[in-house]
């Protein structure tokens, strides 16, 4: 079973993933956060996003 | 056209302006078109925000052919209003990243965590710097410099709390300090220059 990490990666930058070109992260109160902890949330909103569940607003110029 | 050229149009706005206006003018001034805010599953004691830029939308469903740049953020207690304006401002500060900056390598993601989790050993990764660099252009931009010079000597006088210029400013209190630190001239100096 593949950990939240290398399902991120492949995800974010595997063949037949999104091609993310940029990513980068705010991270949270708790100091003592794990990579894993991370990536699973990355996964759950990139999931989100390729499902097109949540809200979003979007803003074009 | 550049983060400098974004920083001196905010001095010529009041005092309060809205995160979408700065998220407009950071497009503008970036030349990045597309933009998606989106809250989700973030919880913000793990993540209070994340910047995904993708050139190749197929897989999303957003009909972007020249791609997308998307900031997530997380509405949870604790990540208020005040939190949400930095972590979207600090996030839109992203589109003016350079291609050594963006991580966008498994590689390169994989030192940013290394950076942010563990405080790797070593110089800090390009990606890492840029972090840091975001976030001090962020700050910079929640109120023009003659108002921010007047708090300052204000705060100085003991006239001004920080709970007070929290509050006016409408950003986090633990970092209404920064903007009156010692080093904020030489980091914005920095972040000019980038």
């Amino acid at each position: 079973m593949k950990t939240q990490l290398e399902q991120a990666k492949e995800t974010l930058y595997g063949k037949g993933g999104l091609g993310v070109t940029n990513l980068k992260l705010f991270p949270g109160s708790n100091r003592d956060v794990t990579a894993e902890e991370i990536a699973e949330q990355i996964n759950a909103v990139v999931g989100d996003l390729m499902l097109d569940q949540g809200e979003a607003e979007i803003i074009d110029v | 056209m550049s983060y400098k050229d974004l920083y001196h149009h905010r001095q010529t706005l009041p005092f309060y302006v809205k995160k979408t206006e700065i998220l407009k003018l950071a497009q503008q001034y970036s030349d990045k078109k597309a933009m998606l805010v989106r809250t989700g599953k973030l919880t913000s004691d793990v993540l209070r925000g994340l910047y995904l830029s993708v050139e190749d939308p197929r897989r999303l469903k957003i009909n972007y052919a020249q791609g997308v740049n998307i900031i997530f953020f997380a509405r949870d207690e604790g990540n208020n209003k005040c939190w949400q304006r930095l972590v979207i401002m600090k996030e839109a500060m992203h589109l003016f990243d350079n291609a050594l900056e963006s991580a966008s390598t498994s590689e390169d993601f994989n030192y940013l965590l290394d950076d942010i989790v563990m405080g790797a050993p070593g110089p800090k990764s390009a990606g890492m710097r840029s972090e840091g660099i975001a976030f001090w252009r962020a700050l910079s931009l929640f109120l023009p410099e003659e108002e921010r010079s007047s708090i300052s000597q204000r705060r100085a006088n003991g006239e001004l709390s920080d709970e007070e210029i929290a509050e006016r400013v409408k950003m986090p209190l633990q970092h209404a300090p920064q903007l009156f630190g010692p080093h904020y001239k030489a980091y914005l100096e920095i972040v000019l220059a980038g």
